[in-house]
């Protein structure tokens, strides 16, 4: 049958035909092992790969199991490489390795997803940590054996690396490939700060260096050879034909161990730069936009990165969740212009959230519930924010009558014109704005105008309130409420009227002031529609919150979160009086000796304000127990991660994410609130605190008086300051309803314990220069100030340890084992050769090919006769060896025995030995330069005798 | 030397990507990865362009001439005696055989060790006659990852002659003897010889007693004989048509006849033709080495298309031999004077 060509024939046998001649071979004086070329290969990859695995396990701390961790590496190594060893190897071995990885995997299932778990749970809690940001993202380990489960995943993740490593390395020996897949991982703990220890980073960069260096070298172009593969291989590109060598491993272990001495020599230098500590780290907008992105990941998985929306630092319209971290621009958003009249922070209102549905808050309300409220609205089926605005304003305003209160003007600039909310200064509100009110300063004055920044200027003329603390609050009924004279009471009761049907007291609604009136009549007010938003609209919490709620305030009863229950029977009264009056008792009394009868509205009013006192004292008391709660169990984070979708807000924070920023605080502040019968609503805006001014604001030359009435703090300055107002300053908190005195802010967000990030500090460049100069480079370490200090005679010697030795242990022990690597590698290959030597040999044996047995033996024979300088010959012939062998051992006995000097003696001894030698030399003479066939039988003889030569 | 942008952009670029995470992303610990990097090529690129100008390389093969069909085997010889590995060594050259070269062009990539002379053997099979050209032209050798290059110039040319089969038991049988002209019968036109002496050789079997310098002989006690220097072509003059399409076939023919000429005792000169110059050389074919140095030469002559070329120029040029035994693949035509003689 005729013998099928192979392509490569067909090739040759055109060329041949075409030209006349063809390169058949091409091939080198030593013939390349692939076997050994993939073991060298191996030796890299085990380097890189290790050092990368125990160096991020190192650098996390994992509690893993090194010595199974090392040998797997190194099997899965030189496995993963020998695959280039030949064709169908590569083929078979590929989808054997594929299929024991997955049979493997499903049969550890349980070990190694508990294991990936714990190691994703372990990282996302050091970054956590790092980001000062609630982790509740916990995936589940089912194992808790964390050093069992990590080491059995970290095997998975290794088998997966090496066959990375294997294609950077065995096929491509790509340096920035190699290099990339270490960088990449090291990266995760690198970021945070955790450094891998030097001796993976020594392994990982002789690995890289390695590769580099042999980059671009012939080694990298290595096909998978075939059984008979060429040790150059043939390759045609662009009309040229490659021949290219396979490699040799001995160049590569030569390369390996330059790599080694380079990288640690390396290391030595540049100890200094490694050992330093992450430090402070100056605001970058690249590294906070990818601190951003990292903190999404870490708390909310790659699906947090599709869930977001852009926030002025939480302030969102109510909108909540959606934020992972909030990162102030520092940019101006407004500016205020105003006097100061004290050290408060006044409070800009933007946003009122009255509904809250589990992911947002609405500044609408529903109309059908409140249609009573006596407003245009035109058709609409809600009232809106301005609406509210409206009516709080008027009623408020008219309660709001404190004392000692001041008046002034606020000027409000709006520089980012994307800024799309309109604040006003908060405790007062703006009059006349919807309604076309003049601005108390007319814009065209020339003396008072000013132009703050490109955006629209708005005037508000304010009333200024002292902030009142709870202690205020708790005794504000004399201040703020207008009581009836009392010679009017007297007057009416002493005009000897006497009506019989005035039996009760009404709340005015607008002015909290009383009126009497009788049962029969009823009110003499239309309607309390307003109580209704506020007992009806701010207590609504939805009901499955309501229900979580009930159980979190139980639980949080060490805060004191319980004892709130009788708020409830006094609102209750109190709204009963509100709807149906008080009713006053007719007394009599003696005036002027004559017997009078009176209404004792006195006590009813006593019996009205009391009530409202107990009230507010009770709703100041639940907001500091709640605001203590969170301080203890909430802290407050301007990372806090998304609230995943479905959850809701609120009971997210107060469940699972335990950490927030101040619309968290303020969203659970108005839902506990509320729960508790509190109205309450969520305020978005801006807080401008009296440091802005001391520190920020510019001093204008416009006149103070013209802007500011009253008595402040700063009586004696009254100027008008121009206060900057960025971002940062966007806050989020409750308002109270207070009986008497109307919606008043509370600050239920806990302080912040993380470091302020700085705007504008030295640029990431100019700090790496000044950190580079400041270096030190360690060198002083045997100096006065180091490692022993004797304080006195009297105390013990302090001995710290030793730096210096620790930081030679860092080097030592990585050189330790790179060599002791290498020589296990070179032992092994040693080895191996010898036993594919003897195999080779046993079948050359069997096929009667005795030839290149004996030579090889031969060789050994004369190999060691060189190394013992017995023969010094380059190629020396069988019989000379013989010759210069008897001379040798009969040398040799005769020094022994003494008897050096008689001649005979030793000629005849060189005689016998020689004869002795004969034999074996004589066979390879025959077998090698003779036609000589020799059998099993004489070549046991000789290898016998060889035996005992060598 | 050669500066090689783009590997070194690759190389910067990861240099500046850890830069870039030392900086913005404040590793700074990630500052003594930078040191390798810089470190590397400004150590290893010095070195390697110092070391690099002591490498030597040249060509040579095992056997100087080969039968067709044997494999001859070049090597390329590499000398490194720094301590320094090239590991990547590419040696550009040419693998021809003259009578149908090709511009083909083989790089052979080597990795030259350090402290080491070696070979790389290139086994190359032949199926036609000609002389096989292995010519070094160049050889590049790269630096540490691709940045810089050189190229050295290794220039060296190998020859290798592939001389046709040797056949036994050619029937040439067609050819007819010539009447054996010799320097005395020759008649005055033709092929005459000049009384000048050429040489003075031993004697081989078959030489003319006339030729014997006997006067020498009895001198150096052994015979000499008399080459003459001739004045004209010889009696017979083989002429082989260096077509390009039936090369071997002609030299196998040319090969078997002259064997059989000179089995016979035959004198007989082979008249080479070149096409490029309109010349012809002429070769005194007596022994083996005058046939190889014959092959040798036309081995280097070029070829053409034509089938009667060299034959008809032989006429036109007014050659004063009138004996021609022409011979085109393995068609043999004794001619006289242009025209065709029956063999038979």
């Amino acid at each position: 049958m005729r013998k099928r060509l192979s392509r490569q024939e067909k090739k040759q046998i055109l060329e041949l035909d075409s030209t006349g001649i063809a390169i058949e071979d091409v091939y080198g004086s030593r013939k390349a092992s692939p076997l050994f070329l993939c073991l060298s290969k191996a030796m890299i990859i085990f380097l890189v790969c290790v050092g990368t695995v125990t160096g991020f396990c190192d650098a996390f701390s994992l509690n893993y199991d090194k010595t199974t961790i090392v040998f797997f590496t190194l099997a899965a190594s030189v496995l993963i490489s020998l695959l280039y060893f030949h064709k169908k190897v590569f083929y078979i071995g590929y989808i054997a390795f594929l299929i024991l990885f997955t049979v493997e995997l499903l049969r550890y299932y349980l070990y190694a997803n508990s294991g990936f778990q714990a190691i994703t749970n372990h990282i996302r809690e050091e970054y956590g940590e790092f980001f000062n940001m609630s982790v509740v993202r916990s995936a589940e380990e089912s194992i808790t054996n964390r050093k069992l489960t990590i080491t059995i995943a970290l095997i998975f993740i290794i088998a997966f690396l090496v066959i990375m490593y294997n294609i950077t390395v065995s096929r491509y020996m790509n340096f920035a490939e190699t290099f990339g897949i270490s960088f990449i991982l090291m990266q995760i703990p690198l970021y945070i700060g955790h450094k891998p220890p030097l001796f993976s980073v020594i392994l990982i960069m002789t690995g890289c260096i390695c590769t580099g260096l042999l980059q671009k070298g012939s080694f990298n172009r290595v096909t998978i050879p075939g059984k008979n593969a060429p040790d150059y291989i043939k390759d045609k590109l662009f009309k040229k034909t490659y021949y290219t060598t396979r490699g040799d491993h001995r160049g590569i272990l030569m390369v390996l161990a330059i790599s080694a001495v380079f990288s640690f020599f390396i290391c030595i230098f540049s100890l200094p730069a490694y050992s330093r500590d992450i430090g402070e780290t100056p605001e970058d907008s690249a590294k906070a936009s990818l601190d951003d992105t990292i903190k999404i990941l870490v708390q909310n998985g790659i699906y947090g990165l599709f869930n977001s929306y852009d926030s002025i630092n939480g302030l969102n319209r109510g909108a909540l969740g959606g934020v992972s971290a909030v990162s102030p621009d520092f940019r101006t958003d407004i500016v205020v212009s105003y006097v100061p009249y004290g050290k408060e922070t006044i409070y800009l209102s933007g946003f009122k959230g009255v509904s809250y549905f589990g992911t947002n808050w609405n500044n609408r309300i529903d109309l059908k519930d409140y249609s009573e409220l006596g407003l245009n609205i035109n058709g609409r089926d809600y009232i809106s924010s301005q609406e509210i605005d409206s009516i709080d304003h008027d009623i408020t305003s008219n309660m709001l009558k404190v004392k000692d209160s001041v008046t002034g003007a606020m000027q409000i600039d709006y520089v980012d014109k994307s800024f799309g909310m309109d604040v006003y200064p908060y405790i007062t509100y703006p009059s006349g704005i919807e309604s076309g009110a003049d601005p108390i300063y007319e814009p065209d004055d020339p003396a008072k105008e000013r132009v703050v920044g490109t955006g629209k200027a708005v005037y508000y003329p304010i009333q200024y309130a002292q902030y009142l603390g709870a202690d205020d609050y708790s005794n504000t009924n004399s201040t703020v409420v207008t009581l009836p004279k009392s010679s009017d009471r007297i007057s009416t009761l002493s005009d000897g009227t006497y009506r019989k049907t005035v039996n009760r007291l009404y709340i005015d609604e607008m002015t909290d002031g009383i009126v009497m009136g009788s049962t029969a009549d009823g009110s003499p007010y239309e309607k309390i529609s307003y109580q209704d938003y506020i007992y009806d609209a701010c207590l609504q919490v939805p009901d499955e919150l309501d229900r979580y709620l009930d159980t979190f305030v139980r639980e949080h009863s060490d805060f004191g979160l319980t004892g709130f229950f009788n708020h409830r029977m006094l609102t209750n009264e109190l709204n009963e009086i509100r709807e149906n009056g008080i009713a006053i008792e007719l007394r009599t009394t003696e005036i002027e000796d004559r017997q009078v009868v009176y209404y004792d509205i006195e006590d009813a009013y006593d019996k009205v304000y009391a009530l409202k006192d107990s009230i507010n004292e009770y709703r100041l008391a639940a907001c500091d127990a709640i605001k203590e709660m969170f301080l203890a169990e909430y802290p407050y984070t301007l990372s806090p991660g998304k609230t995943p979708r479905g959850e809701d807000y609120v009971r997210y924070f107060l469940e699972s994410q335990k950490r927030g920023l101040c619309s968290h605080f303020a969203s659970a502040g108005v839902m506990i609130l509320r729960h508790m019968g509190i109205p309450a609503r969520y305020i978005e805006g801006y807080c401008v605190p009296y440091s802005l001014v001391s520190e920020e604001a510019d001093k204008t030359d416009i006149d103070g008086s013209d802007w500011f009435s009253g008595e402040n703090e700063f009586n004696a300055d009254k100027t008008v300051y121009s206060v900057p107002v960025s971002d940062y300053y966007a806050h989020a908190w409750v308002e109270i309803y207070l009986e008497g005195q109307g919606w008043v802010p509370y600050e239920l967000t806990p302080p912040s314990f993380e470091a302020a990030p700085v705007g504008a500090e030295m640029s990431g460049i100019g700090r790496f220069f000044s950190q580079l100069l400041n270096v030190d480079l360690g060198f002083g370490a045997g100096d006065s100030d180091s490692s022993v200090s004797i304080a006195d005679e009297n105390t013990p010697i302090a001995i710290e340890e030793d730096e210096t030795n620790k930081d030679l242990a860092i080097f030592v022990y990585p050189l330790l084992f790179i060599v002791g690597a290498v020589i296990i590698f070179w032992m092994l290959f040693l080895l191996i050769r010898k036993a594919v030597l003897e195999i080779r040999y046993s079948k050359y044996i069997k096929q009667g090919n005795f030839a290149p047995v004996v030579y090889a033996r031969y060789n050994e024979l004369v190999k060691k006769l060189k190394r013992k300088k017995i023969v010094t010959a380059a190629n020396p012939l069988p019989m000379e060896v013989c010759n210069t062998l008897s001379a040798y051992l009969t040398n040799k006995v005769l020094e022994k025995s003494q008897t050096l000097n008689e001649n005979q003696d030793s000629k005849e001894m060189y005689n016998k030995t020689f004869s002795e030698n004969l034999p074996v030399f004589k066979y390879i003479e025959q077998v090698l330069y003779s036609d000589f066939r020799s059998n099993i039988e004489e070549y046991n003889k000789f290898y016998i005798n060889l035996k005992t030569l060598m | 030397m050669k500066i090689h942008v783009w590997s070194i952009i690759k190389y910067l670029f990861i240099f500046i990507l850890i830069f870039f995470f030392v900086v913005v992303f404040k590793q700074n610990y990630l500052v003594f990865l930078l040191f390798p990097y810089v470190l590397l090529p400004a150590v290893l690129i010095p070195v390697f362009l110092i070391n690099v100008k002591k490498i030597s390389l040249t060509g040579g093969s095992v056997v100087a001439d080969t039968e067709v069909g044997n494999n001859i085997l070049f090597f390329a010889e590499y000398d490194n005696p720094t301590y320094y590995p090239f590991l990547k060594c590419s040696l550009t050259f040419s693998m021809n055989n003259m009578f149908f070269s090709t511009d083909k062009i083989n790089l052979l990539n080597i990795n030259i060790m350090p402290k080491k002379k070696d070979r790389i053997n290139i086994s190359v099979k032949t199926s036609k006659i000609g002389m096989v050209v292995f010519e070094g032209k160049g050889m590049k050798v790269t630096g540490f990852m691709g940045m810089v290059s050189v190229n050295l110039p290794v220039s060296f040319s190998v020859q290798v002659a592939v001389f046709p089969e040797k056949k036994e038991n050619v029937d040439v049988a067609e050819i007819p003897y010539s009447e054996g002209y010799d320097e005395y019968t020759e008649p005055d036109l033709k092929g005459n010889l000049s009384s000048d002496i050429k040489e003075i050789r031993e004697y081989r079997p078959g030489d003319r007693l006339a030729r014997i310098h006997w006067k020498l002989s009895s001198k150096l006690d052994e015979l000499a004989v008399k080459e003459m220097e001739r004045t004209s072509v010889m009696s017979l003059v083989v002429v082989p048509e260096l077509e390009k399409s039936n090369i071997s076939a002609t030299v196998d023919t040319l090969d078997a006849v002259t064997h059989e000429l000179a089995k016979r005792g035959e004198r007989f000169e082979i008249c080479l033709f070149n096409s490029v110059s309109c010349s012809f050389d002429y070769y005194v074919i007596d022994n083996e080495e005058s046939l190889t140095a014959c092959y040798r030469d036309m081995y280097f002559l070029p070829l053409y298309e034509s089938a009667d070329m060299a034959k008809e120029a032989y006429y036109a040029s007014n050659q004063k031999s009138t004996l021609l035994l022409s011979i085109y693949g393995d068609e043999v035509k004794l001619l006289e004077d242009g025209i065709e003689v029956s063999l038979n």
